[in-house]
């Protein structure tokens, strides 16, 4: 009797448990290589370049947004102590260095003063351009490009043969570059009032008045990129603000995720050992609207991925698995370690690994501004484009893309999913 | 011991359990302090402790009743009871307790929805840890008690 009481006082303690768990053990997984900002991260010199080919003239012709835009950009790049060394150029055939006075560049930033800096200011060749811009560009320096790019293949070229050999100059400038330089590419699309002549593929001037897109390019490392829009959100340029942003560089960086306990549909319990990628006791709901699904939840944190939000929570640039819907929403949760919620809901719940894909594609964005004939640039929607700007940012994404083993995903992760 | 205490968990619910765990929102992982351990063992100790207290230092003749037994019994639960029930208490009243195991947020405004761990969770926790002390009680005083001078029949013959 006594025998038997011992036993069973010591098979209570030992061999019992209501998931199989005795605590916290090392990790089976190990957890992904977070990618954050580094509080040491060394100041890099800013290099600015401003196009000024005569395509600009009208962007400068007076007070403009653009003026607007650039002059706070510039300033809050001071401001944020982003940097100790600020260069300020303008750049078309070649570069023009301009005294490092931000105010003075500003003021003279005029048609008269384009024209006065020199180079030639009557035909735009982006790809000699970016190769002139990443040929100073380093790990140590951010460049920062300001350019309507707009192709101008003028009269006689055939434009479709132009601008693809222009998107093969662009891949093959950054592939060189990415080869020895770990740097991230981000364009931003702003929009300005344009008050002068506008030169079309055929190189026709068309005197407008109108609101034209004009981007911003900043190129290098990524440390450098979280850290500037770390200080300086999207929101706060002034001139109508950021319209549309991309972001292209090294996918081999991943971002710290975790199951979160909501939103879920049914039950489970995180793994004790793994509790940010394993789901253990999973059963569907049996009550309410919902009756037969199962849905979890998994926290993901973009603060230092420079995704755009539109990218971010478009369900469409995810994969998952077929018996999986995904639906991905911002986390404006206080003290959350994640800044976008990722909900999958399945109603054949099973246990398998479920594997989710961030795609990695250009925006949508990309497509509908650009425009592949601006011969009639008054025609219906064509003041808003920019002709051949698709050209442009694919070929920088083909060249991150071959640097990345062309892979199709910027990240996956794996939850394990066990009932 | 978390093992032991998960047999009760639909009573006191995941998210205490997660709580005593040591669930941290912060490193969202579990990297407090495991209570289940801590609570479990001084409920091992006092249990222990009353049923030696019984049978070898109490050790009369008039308490060799099943119903003297049994003030004992209720005495372990009691003091068990109180200790978890306060423990947890304190945890939630001076916000220990991680958001995310005490609310569900709205995700885009912030705004509390659903409190899903009160009081009342931590008064269900300290009946379960009432519940496994009288079991332990009841097995200690049945390995125990055969070399009680006056009370080894208590609290029934064998």
């Amino acid at each position: 009797m006594k025998i038997l009481f011992w036993l069973l006082f010591f098979g209570m303690i030992f061999f019992s448990g209501c998931n199989g768990q005795s605590g916290r053990k090392k990790p089976l997984i190990s957890p992904p290589t977070i990618i954050t900002t580094d509080e040491t991260t060394p100041i890099p010199i800013y290099n600015i370049y401003i196009e000024n080919s005569g395509s600009m003239d009208g962007y400068v012709e007076g007070v403009t947004e653009f003026e607007q835009a650039v002059y706070n950009f510039l300033v809050d790049i001071q401001n944020n102590n982003l940097t100790d060394s600020l260069n300020l150029n303008y750049i078309n055939s070649i570069i023009i260095p301009n005294r490092p006075d931000v105010a003075d560049f500003i003021a003279k930033l005029e048609p008269a003063t384009f024209r006065q800096r020199g180079g030639n200011i009557a035909s735009t060749d982006i790809s000699q351009m970016f190769g002139a811009i990443l040929k100073e560009t380093n790990n140590n320096c951010v460049s920062v490009f300001i350019s309507d790019c707009v192709f101008s293949p003028g009269n006689g070229q055939d434009a479709q043969q132009y601008l693809i050999n222009q998107q093969i100059g662009i891949k093959r400038n950054f592939a060189l570059k990415l080869d020895h330089n770990n740097l991230s590419t981000v364009v931003l699309q702003l929009s300005s009032k344009f008050n002068g002549k506008y030169f079309n593929r055929l190189n026709q001037p068309f005197q407008i008045s109108a609101q034209r897109p004009y981007y911003i390019w900043l190129i290098g490392k990524h440390e450098f990129l979280t850290n500037l829009f770390d200080k300086i959100s999207k929101a706060s340029f002034k001139g109508g603000g950021v319209q549309n942003f991309y972001c292209a560089y090294n996918s081999e960086k991943s971002f710290d995720y975790g199951i979160l306990n909501f939103p879920k549909l049914g039950t489970y319990e995180r793994d004790k050992n793994s509790p940010k990628n394993k789901i253990i006791n999973a059963i569907k709901s049996d009550k309410g609207m919902h009756i037969g699904e199962f849905q979890f939840s998994v926290g993901i944190n973009f603060k230092y991925s420079l995704f755009d939000n539109d990218y971010i929570i478009d369900e469409n640039n995810y994969k998952v698995p077929d018996n999986y819907t995904i639906e991905v929403v911002k986390n404006n949760i206080v003290n959350s370690n994640y800044t976008h919620i990722i909900k999958l809901t399945t109603k054949s719940l099973k246990t398998e690994n479920v594997n989710i894909k961030l795609k990695n594609k250009l925006p949508q964005w990309v497509t509908n501004i650009n425009s592949d004939d601006d011969t009639n640039i008054n025609a219906k929607g064509e003041l808003n484009k920019t002709f051949g700007i698709k050209y442009l940012i694919e070929g920088i994404y083909e060249a991150y893309k071959t640097k990345n083993n062309n892979k199709e995903t910027f990240f996956e992760i794996n939850i394990s999913v066990n009932q | 011991m978390g093992t032991i205490y998960c047999w009760f968990e639909s009573l006191f619910g995941q998210d205490l359990a997660e709580h005593l765990w040591g669930w941290d929102m912060g490193t969202q992982d579990y990297t407090k302090a495991n209570q289940f351990n801590t609570i479990g063992l001084y409920m091992l100790v006092v249990s222990i402790f009353m049923v030696v207290f019984f049978y070898y230092i109490l050790n009369h003749p008039r308490f060799n009743r099943w119903w003297s037994w049994s003030l004992i019994l209720g005495l372990n639960a009691g003091l068990n009871f109180l200790y978890a029930w306060l423990i947890t208490l304190s945890d939630l009243s001076n916000n220990f307790i991680s958001d995310d195991l005490v609310y569900i947020r709205d995700v885009n405004t912030n705004q509390i929805v659903t409190q899903k761990l009160s009081e009342s969770n931590c008064v269900y926790f300290g009946i379960a840890n009432t519940l496994i002390a009288c079991l332990f009680f009841i097995i200690f005083s049945f390995t125990v008690r055969w070399w009680s001078k006056n009370c080894s029949t208590c609290p029934y013959p064998n």
